[in-house]
């Protein structure tokens, strides 16, 4: 039998040997990654599930060949990237969004392994992962940052610009200590029940839901905040601002934990898709005017989606 | 300063970023290490957590607090690679005989192909609060700053750790009796 006091020292012992050096190179690859990745503003950055893949870098090399071949083609031809681009064309072809762009590799796509098209050039694209088919149009500048088959997201740096998730397989979460992907028992799963569960959290202040519709599906939109009084947290994920936990997922087990904090201000567009609950999310800063700034290009892009069969 | 590096990278500067980063990657790959027991996952994993860091930082509100911020990120994603690995078809490797000398005489390549075995065996979380506590010498208070988890719970996760430890060797010494049994 090993003591308490022996698995001490041992583990202080042996944990002492192994490698204390890293390679220059890992430090050098960081330093390219970042040159194509741009940082979130402090109010973007939430704690849902966002890690980034690491299956993308044996790509990267790839990628970084296909940049260099992309950049001395325009120079041969005379464009540049900006200035050359085809006006967005709803008749246009959508690009399948996985593999669409060049520097893809490089970007850092958010959550599990199936990964993003990264930057996505003007026009038209569609969803790779998410369990419908997504069909949409954006000006250029914007990233796909989630292609899996709960969450589809969008972004850009453009400017103070609210970034968009576009979520199936929808459940409301429950409020847990851990905030780990539970699931609210006996939650209803329409449209109002989505609804209702916003209006009715006492750590939300929202707007009263007005009737949207998206492509000719139907639903209600709701905006709202986390009240300053609010104070739950989820300690182990971010200490410094509490949390109302609002979304998980229909998985067994789920996997998706979506929150929000006091700095951020949220639109809910909760549409029912041939019976598919589908959630838009916009996320904001809380401040009045910038919130509403921030929504009016990434509501000019969801105003271009197109919800194909399920996958 | 440190402070100042981490502003100049909250605006962006990407130089600044890599000058904080570089002398604390040592240190953070073998924290990743030894907790993946795999040099290349390690370096996924440290790359990862950085490119993380980077794209977050705007994030911290308390430039003090780098550090301990970068190391949590470091460690989620370090538990993210091992629950990654766990769903791969699992090698294990032994440790290099001729590595550097063990610490400890009493160390022998045996026994610490039981160690690598039954550190193995541990939830991921598990191997990071013990590489945390034995190898970055942290006490239970830094552990928890780290880990943004309360006092308590990091002294009964510690506690918890080390009794996995005591099982899973004690376990491996039943196997390799057992195994070493005629039939």
């Amino acid at each position: 039998m090993t003591s308490q006091r022996d698995i001490e020292r041992i583990l202080d012992n042996w944990l002492r040997d192994g490698p204390d050096a890293v390679a220059d190179r890992v430090i050098d690859a960081v330093a390219d990654r970042i040159e194509h990745q741009s940082q979130r503003p402090a109010w973007q950055v939430h704690w849902r599930d966002s890690h980034v893949t690491t299956n993308l870098k044996p790509l990267a090399a790839v990628a970084a060949v296909i940049v260099v071949a992309i950049a001395g083609l325009a120079v041969i031809v005379g464009l540049t990237s900006r200035g050359g681009v085809a006006a967005p064309s709803a008749s246009a072809s959508p690009s399948a969004s996985a593999g669409a762009t060049s520097s893809a590799a490089a970007f850092a796509c958010y959550g599990e392994t199936t990964g993003c098209a990264g930057p996505l050039t003007a026009g038209a694209h569609v969803s790779a992962n998410f369990l419908l088919a997504l069909t949409f149009t954006t000006p250029d500048g914007w990233v796909n940052v989630r292609d899996i088959s709960r969450t589809y997201g969008l972004e850009t740096d453009l400017g103070v610009v609210a970034p968009i998730e576009v979520m199936g397989l929808n459940a409301i979460a429950e409020q847990t200590d851990a905030c780990g992907p539970v699931g609210k028992a006996g939650a209803g799963s329409s449209v109002q029940d989505f609804i209702a569960a916003v209006q009715s959290h006492p750590g939300l202040d929202a707007t009263a839901p007005v009737a949207a519709e998206i492509d000719g599906f139907t639903g209600q939109s709701i905006e709202f905040g986390v009240k300053s009084t609010w104070d739950k947290y989820c300690q182990e994920i971010d200490p410094t601002f509490p949390v109302v936990l609002m979304l998980t997922d229909t998985g067994q087990p789920p996997g998706r934990t979506i929150g929000y904090t006091v700095n951020q201000r949220v639109r809910w567009t909760v549409l029912d898709v041939r019976g598919e609950i589908i959630i838009v999310e916009l996320v904001g800063p809380a401040g009045g005017s910038q919130f509403t700034s921030s929504m009016e290009a990434a509501q000019a892009v969801v105003d271009t989606f197109k919800f194909g069969p399920t996958r | 300063m440190d402070r100042d590096l981490v502003e100049a990278a909250q605006r962006g500067d990407r130089q600044a970023f890599v000058d904080l980063i570089r002398p604390r990657s040592h240190r953070l790959f073998a924290i990743a290490q030894r907790v993946l027991r795999d040099v290349d996952r390690a370096e996924d994993a440290l790359q990862d957590a950085l490119v993380i860091a980077w794209r977050d930082l705007r994030g911290l509100r308390d430039p003090n607090r780098f550090d301990a911020w970068l190391h949590r990120l470091l460690v989620h994603e370090c538990i993210d690679q091992a629950s990654r690995e766990r769903r791969r078809t699992s090698i294990l490797r032994v440790l290099p005989v001729d590595g550097p000398a063990a610490p400890d005489a009493l160390l022998t390549v045996a026994d610490r192909d039981q160690l690598e075995r039954g550190f193995r065996r541990l939830q991921a979380d598990q191997r990071a609060i013990l590489v945390l506590h034995h190898f970055a010498g942290y006490a239970p208070s830094e552990i928890a700053e780290t880990l943004g988890i309360p006092d308590g719970t990091a002294r009964s996760r510690l506690h918890h750790a080390h009794r996995a430890m005591r099982a899973a060797l004690e376990a491996d010494a039943r196997t390799s009796i057992t195994k070493g049994r005629p039939a």
